[in-house]
């Protein structure tokens, strides 16, 4: 098994956001941009931010290693998707 | 009130660090450094503009607009070096909930970072008044005073015209911020804390901590969280520098502690759980801490335990204190042989109190309790605020003379118990954390200490529900990560509590609502549940 693509990975993110919005009484995003800040477009703050990420972990079934998360760089959905997608990817025992 | 003058403002420790270090960083934030040289002349700047602008009868209050910016700060210490309070505002909060704090405060001038500036159509809605704007980063002012006629805007070039500062008298019972308190009915209260009572904590901590020029000081809380003015004050008053990290770099505050190495840490409990569930806090993960100060809610023992380990260079205290006693007022240093006997319900100790402060834990009658017994702490000292800004009627509800004594002590409306001998004060919880359950008297905190303990996690919230006429129908739990075996956790439980006290429900979430603060918010907890009533 490969792992989720950078893509399973915007997808699993797009229905999170938009269910969050959704709880919100906000509209649905109808698509996600790679440059789409989850942060500076007020859609997550820090806590719903991590707590996503965690949701992301468990529906892969894999950890997600924080200590790599470089924050300035990773709210932006295309750089998030590549890192969680090579994060969540098996490694060779 | 009578104002004695001649004492010492809260800016004075600023300046002279300012003359002793002034190449030294004083503040880092959005990746800008100040040093106590430039931080000094702006905020000097802003300060005399202030002063140029002051019409006679105002009130002496500035609002500061401004989030995790070089801006928040230099507006904080430019409000104070013009005599003025600073009423901090916050643009992540609800706008209404902002301009409500505006309004009230009656502020005829604000400090407005660049961030903030699309906020202030908005805000200035309610406005009636005119307001001097003051917005050091605004490099062209001039569709703001097209769109604004009636209010001054001052940007960038026209700051740098004010030079003429002239150093305020120091009031020690003047107001030095005016922070906004949720209040029980919905309507935020307004805590006025005077010069006297930060320079008070100012002047403990700073020899308690040992703080020196070389630490750099962590600024995890927002402005609008009292304990901001801790890491601020008590860092300036040494020549330290504080270091802000931004809203992103608090996913990863463990890189943030690693990047700015910093020597002290500050933060609520809630952060620590939330790290250690992210697996941030890895043995020896933060060498350089010294230090380590937890405050805004309970410290439970699992995340001291943790946090030591992560930081093994730290000493680690839990500090306790209502904004209305001025930040903190009591504090307990973590010790790994003796703390875990010290602690009850799995919660450190708050400790003893700061000196100067007084201590009485009493009954609902205000009557002192007996040793060993638990009660309401009250506390009285020179860290005790003012009262409430235009509210008599609360200010007398909560600061009270008890039978039998003379001064007047501040209700914190939390359940301690009093000290049999030497030993510490232990938190219990809120006096409002107190439920009826089938005319049961329950300690919310006692189930969620029960819970945490069998469930191994420190992210339990215990509430009553449903509301019924004669208190709550039951309790249900809250469990933050996870997994939980529920059934083996169930059977743990119920075998240390009596019926009426285990939860009938459960309920297991990756994360739980926090407020504005980080700290659980109990309020949104029912509708987590997914009920309605």
């Amino acid at each position: 098994m490969n792992g989720p693509t950078p893509n399973d990975v915007r997808m699993f993110f797009g229905a999170f956001l938009n269910q969050k919005l959704e709880d919100r009484g906000q509209r649905p995003l109808r698509d996600l941009p790679d440059d789409y800040d989850l942060l500076l477009s007020g859609a997550l703050d820090s806590l719903a931010f991590v707590e996503m990420m965690m949701a992301a972990g468990d529906h892969f079934d894999r950890e997600i290693d924080f200590e790599n998360l470089d924050p300035e760089q990773m709210t932006l959905i295309g750089p998030l998707c590549r890192f969680v997608s090579e994060q969540l990817r098996p490694h060779p025992s | 009130m009578e104002l004695r003058t001649g004492s010492r403002g809260l800016w004075t420790g600023f300046l002279r660090s300012a003359q002793l270090f002034p190449d030294r960083a004083a503040v880092v934030a959005q990746g800008t450094s100040l040093s106590y040289r430039q931080l000094r002349e702006l905020a000097i700047r802003i300060a005399a503009c202030i002063q140029a602008h002051r019409e006679g009868a105002s009130t002496p209050l500035t609002a500061v607009f401004a989030y995790r910016s070089t801006t928040a700060f230099a507006g904080v210490l430019g409000s104070l070096l013009a005599g003025h309070g600073y009423v901090p505002l916050n643009r992540t909060f609800p706008i209404e909930r902002t301009r409500s704090m505006l309004v009230r405060s009656e502020c005829r001038s604000i400090i407005v970072d660049t961030d903030s500036l699309p906020q202030m159509d908005a805000l200035m809605e309610g406005a009636d008044e005119p307001l001097l704007v003051i917005a050091p980063g605004l490099d062209d002012p001039r569709p703001y005073r097209a769109r604004w006629p009636r209010h001054t805007v001052v940007g960038t070039a026209d700051l740098e015209a004010y030079a003429d500062w002239r150093a305020p008298e120091a009031h020690e019972d003047a107001i030095a911020y005016l922070l906004f308190t949720s209040g029980s009915t919905g309507v935020p209260k307004g805590v006025m804390v005077a010069h006297r009572n930060v320079t008070a904590y100012v002047d403990h901590t700073v020899e308690r901590f040992a703080i020196t020029e070389h630490d750099a000081v962590s600024q995890t809380f927002d402005m609008t969280f009292d304990l901001s003015a801790s890491d601020m004050f008590v860092a300036w008053e040494r020549g330290a520098c504080v270091c802000c990290p931004s809203q992103k770099t608090l996913i990863n505050p463990g890189r943030f502690i690693r990047d700015q190495g910093l020597t002290v840490w500050f933060s609520v409990p809630s952060m620590v759980a939330l790290m250690k569930q992210t697996g941030l806090l890895k043995r020896g993960a933060f060498p350089l801490l010294r230090l380590s100060l937890f405050c805004g809610e309970p410290l439970p023992v699992s995340s001291a335990e943790a946090w030591a380990m992560a930081a093994p260079n730290s000493v680690v205290e839990n500090i306790y204190g209502p904004t209305e006693l001025t930040i903190a007022c009591t504090g307990y240093r973590w010790d790994p042989k003796q703390t875990p006997a010290e602690s009850e319900m799995g919660i450190v100790p708050i400790g003893a109190p700061f000196p100067g402060m007084d201590v009485l834990v009493v009954d609902e009658q205000l009557n002192e309790v007996a040793p060993g017994a638990d009660g309401e702490l009250l506390m009285r000292g020179p860290q005790m605020s003012l009262g409430y800004w235009k509210d008599p009627a609360k200010t007398a509800a909560a600061y009270v003379v008890p039978p039998g004594h003379k001064d007047m002590f501040y209700r914190t409306g939390d359940r301690v118990r009093r000290p049999a001998g030497d030993g510490p004060l232990t938190h219990l919880g809120r006096m409002d954390s107190q439920v009826k359950i089938l005319g049961h008297r329950v300690e919310l905190g006692e189930v969620e200490a029960v819970v945490r303990e069998a469930a191994g996690v420190d992210g339990v919230v215990a509430i009553g529900w449903p509301i019924t006429a004669s208190g709550y129908g039951g309790i249900e739990v809250l469990i933050e990560g996870g997994p939980v075996d529920l059934d083996t956790l169930r059977a743990a439980v119920a075998a240390r509590l009596p019926d009426y006290m285990v939860p009938r429900r459960w309920h297991v979430r990756e994360q739980l609502p926090r407020n504005a603060n980080g700290k659980y918010d109990r309020k949104a907890m029912p509708a987590v549940l997914g009920d309605n009533q």
